[in-house]
């Protein structure tokens, strides 16, 4: 039957193997009501189907005359809807899923809008779920991506180069004249092509309307319920954005950058996926010990989606020789004089502080881990010991006062400066217990008799003047009232110097 | 956690603090050496010397007495200039640089002491710094216009944080290392207690309470977790507000303790800790604290005049502090 004029919209659905849910998708589709002037097609594309697919369609032509069946051998959604885009004979062409349930006015709606909008290039609406019997609790809005559903809330707004949120061709139209201008479905991109595309129309100037009373219902299959599903739906999300340079696109006003895209890379990777996946493992791991589960699976599947961008870019990534050694260089110069412009340093500056710190941090962490000494750095080891039993046993220096033989102690500081008495006995016992030093003993208590007649001569000290410093081992058992401080349990000659002569006994 | 990184060690921050820390680092540091001779180290033997890592990579030897009085007296005026903001970065410089000589020339001589060595580190990070641009004469000097806030003077501050930290944590982490618990649990504090007694340490306790802890096993184990807790978990303090309000005030209280129950001298420790003082926030605080009396004061006026303005002086007042904390 020859209609009266041409149809005033296209409905383009491109299927591929999927006649089951076909057919109630065509149900709805030709049950539309229109007004009594608004004639529409639909045009279902055959998307090398080997299943009924086209005798499901035929049936339909039989029942509503305004279904028609295109067959396009090439596998891929966007060769399938460039198809339906060259078939189309409407000035406006309507996009829908196979799976979808478009409402009754859906058609009138798309012309009506499109009518009251001449500015739009392109309308598109929420498309709502129809929830099987059970949904896992983690399943929350911020999980919907993964599900075709969007729902950017009940108020109409415009997308474009300004506010680049994207519609879903699920439920979304065109006016034919934008195919034209832009050209269709980028074959390139096997998913997130309605996306590209929108992309391109924004760049060109095109606006396109969201409008919430434009509604598509999305039957959601159980098994996209699982986390399997959604992990792996992020990874293949996350290869695809990379090709089409998602990451890249928006400015941090959350405009469309400019082209071509600049910025710093790592591997050809923008660096700020890179910081973006570390904190998106953090905060996965902070949520889940919070106990948000929901929120953290949502931060780990971005995580999985950034990571899958990076490994799809590093992939592509073929560096001449010389791009390997600088790419990485300029990735951490670009980050660090970004860091330095942040706290108002020079690079320069930032570069000496770092270098500073590490010097201090890194020694001092060697030093603690060697337990080696790099003063001033130190592992700080004084007192670490366990003193296995209550007893003290060090080297003490005595005087041997001139004529009397008897010996006085040396503990006041200002006798052997500038020695205090636990500084030159330290140095006496690492020269006595170290084999290629130990000569060196003599030679010590020598300078410390001089320095002592030395000092005193000058009115330095008013000690007893001496006529040799011995050196003892000295034994203490500690007493709880150390009342014994002055006389040791026992004690041993180590060496003795004389002012006249001198004697060495080890 | 290049963000966390960032802004632990460059928050912008007011000039003041560093400034403040800077005039009574210096100051301490003059203050404590200003009688010490370091002088008479170039008469000692050459059978004493022992040099450390760093006196034999950068070859130096103990100087002739004559020179090193000379020196001295040179780090000593820097050490002044640097306090006082007189051509604040040579002095910074100056002071660090014969620090660095002066102070680590005993330990050259067969023991290495630990208390002077943060004083090194703190002198040597402020002579990086720009530490000259509050509570200085060269500020009173020059025309320029206030700095404003900047993480040039966050970064100095906590990497003398760090530096303490890591001295801490490093003498607690040793004596978990070569002690275990056992450090804690067996009469090992008892017996370091009774042991300082008998003249073992730089200097002798300042009393001879230690031995009535050393007699309390239970006490001196308390006293000996108390201490590894403290230096344990002094990093803490880094990152943690509250953490530093307890830990810093109780690696004082374990200074002061140790000086006082077994010997060693660690004043040169004290010094650094102005370091944690927000003198920006008191100085604030204080005015604050003021206006509130002054309004507190003038109330009953202010009740009887309904519609009498606020004191000119408190707006001004509060005005000032502003431009410091902002």
């Amino acid at each position: 039957m020859a209609r009266p004029h041409p149809p005033d919209v296209s409905v383009v659905v491109s299927t591929h193997n999927r006649s089951a849910v076909l057919a109630r998708a065509l149900d709805c589709l030709t049950r539309q009501i229109v007004p009594p002037n608004l004639e529409y097609e639909v045009i279902v594309v055959d998307n090398a189907s080997t299943d009924e697919t086209q005798g499901t369609v035929d049936s339909f032509s039989a029942i509503a005359g305004n279904v028609r069946y295109v067959r396009e051998p090439r596998l891929g959604v966007s060769y399938g809807r460039n198809t339906g885009v060259d078939a189309a004979r409407a000035p406006i062409i309507a996009f829908t899923d196979d799976d979808n349930v478009v409402g009754n006015r859906w058609v009138a709606t798309i012309k009506a809008l499109m009518d009251a909008h001449p500015d739009a290039w392109a309308v598109g609406g929420p498309i709502r779920a129809e929830w099987p019997n059970e949904v896992p609790e983690w399943l929350d809005s911020r999980h919907w991506p993964p599900l075709a559903i969007l729902d950017y809330g009940d108020q109409k707004f415009y997308t474009s180069v300004r506010d680049p949120r994207c519609l879903l061709t699920a439920n979304l139209a065109f006016r034919k004249a934008v195919f034209e201008r832009i050209d269709g479905f980028s074959a390139e991109f096997p998913r997130c092509q309605d996306h590209e595309l929108l992309v391109r129309m924004w760049r060109a100037g095109g606006r396109a309307l969201y409008a919430p009373e434009l509604v598509v219902g999305a039957t959601i299959p159980q098994e996209r319920l699982t986390r399997r599903y959604h992990r792996r739906w992020h990874a293949r999300h996350g290869r695809f954005s990379a090709q089409m340079r998602n990451e890249e696109l928006l400015a941090r006003d959350g405009g469309l950058r400019p082209e071509p895209l600049t910025g710093t890379y790592l591997f050809g990777a923008p660096s700020h996926v890179y910081a973006e996946l570390f904190r998106a493992l953090w905060s996965a791991l902070i949520t889940r010990i919070h106990g948000d589960q929901s929120a953290a699976l949502r931060r780990w599947y971005h995580a999985v989606y950034l990571a899958a961008y990076i490994q799809r870019t590093v992939t592509q990534y073929q560096p001449t020789g010389r791009q390997i050694v600088v790419d990485p260089l300029r990735f951490a110069i670009a980050h660090l004089r970004r860091e330095a412009a942040g706290v108002n340093l020079s690079l320069t500056r930032l570069l000496f502080v770092h270098v500073l710190l590490a010097v201090l941090i890194g020694g001092s962490f060697y030093d603690i881990y060697t337990g080696r000494e790099h003063w001033p750095l130190s592992p700080y080891p004084m007192f670490s010991i366990v003193e296995p039993e209550a007893s003290l046993r060090c080297l003490r220096i005595v005087g041997v006062p001139a004529g009397t033989g008897q010996e006085i102690t040396l503990l006041d500081n200002d006798l052997i400066f500038p020695f205090d008495q636990c500084r030159l006995t330290s140095a006496l016992s690492r020269t006595y217990t170290d084999p290629a030093r130990r000569n060196n003993i003599h030679g010590q208590l020598r300078d410390c008799l001089d320095r002592y007649e030395e000092r005193r001569r000058a009115g330095l000290h008013d000690g007893a003047p001496l006529e040799g410093v011995r050196l003892y081992e000295m034994r203490w058992t500690l007493q709880p009232d150390a009342a014994n401080v002055t006389t040791p349990d026992s004690r041993q000659l180590i060496d003795a110097v004389y002012l006249a002569s001198a004697s060495a006994v080890f | 956690m290049i963000s966390l990184w960032s802004r632990f060690w460059f928050t912008p921050s007011s000039p003041v603090d560093l400034g403040v820390g800077r005039l009574f680092f210096f100051a301490g540091v003059f203050a404590t050496y200003a009688t010490e001779d370091f002088s008479a180290w170039g008469g000692v033997s050459d059978a004493f010397w022992l040099p450390l890592p760093l006196f034999t990579l950068l070859h130096l030897k103990p100087l002739a007495p004559d020179v090193l009085a000379v020196l001295q007296v040179v780090w000593r005026a820097a050490l002044l200039l640097s306090a006082v903001g007189l051509f604040t970065r040579a002095s910074m410089v100056v002071a660090s640089l014969l620090g660095v000589y002066l102070l680590g020339l005993p330990h050259n001589f067969g023991q290495t002491y630990h208390f002077d060595a943060v004083l090194v580190i703190a002198m040597c990070i402020l002579a990086c710094s720009q530490a000259a641009d509050a509570c200085s004469i060269d500020v009173l000097l020059r025309d320029h216009p206030a700095p404003r806030r900047s993480g040039e003077y966050a970064w100095p501050i906590r990497a003398i944080w760090v530096a303490v930290s890591l001295v801490f944590f490093a003498a607690g982490l040793a004596k978990l290392r070569y002690g275990g618990l056992a450090w804690i649990t067996s009469g090992n504090m008892s017996i370091l207690l009774t042991r300082a007694l008998y003249h073992v340490s730089d200097a002798d306790p300042l009393t001879s309470a230690g031995l009535w802890i050393a007699a309390h096993h239970w006490l001196a184990s308390a006293v000996a977790a108390a201490a590894v807790t403290t230096e344990v978990s002094f990093p803490a303090a880094l990152i943690s507000r509250r953490a530093r309000m307890v830990l810093v005030p109780a690696a004082i209280a374990m200074l002061v303790a140790i000086r006082l129950l077994m010997g060693p001298t660690f004043g040169g420790f004290l010094i650094v800790n102005v370091f944690w003082v927000p003198w920006c926030a008191l100085v604030v605080r204080a005015e604050t604290w003021g206006i509130v009396r002054r309004r507190a004061a003038t109330k009953p006026a202010a009740v009887d005049s309904q519609s009498a303005p606020a004191p000119q002086s408190s707006h001004s007042s509060f005005d000032s502090h502003h431009s410091i904390t902002h």
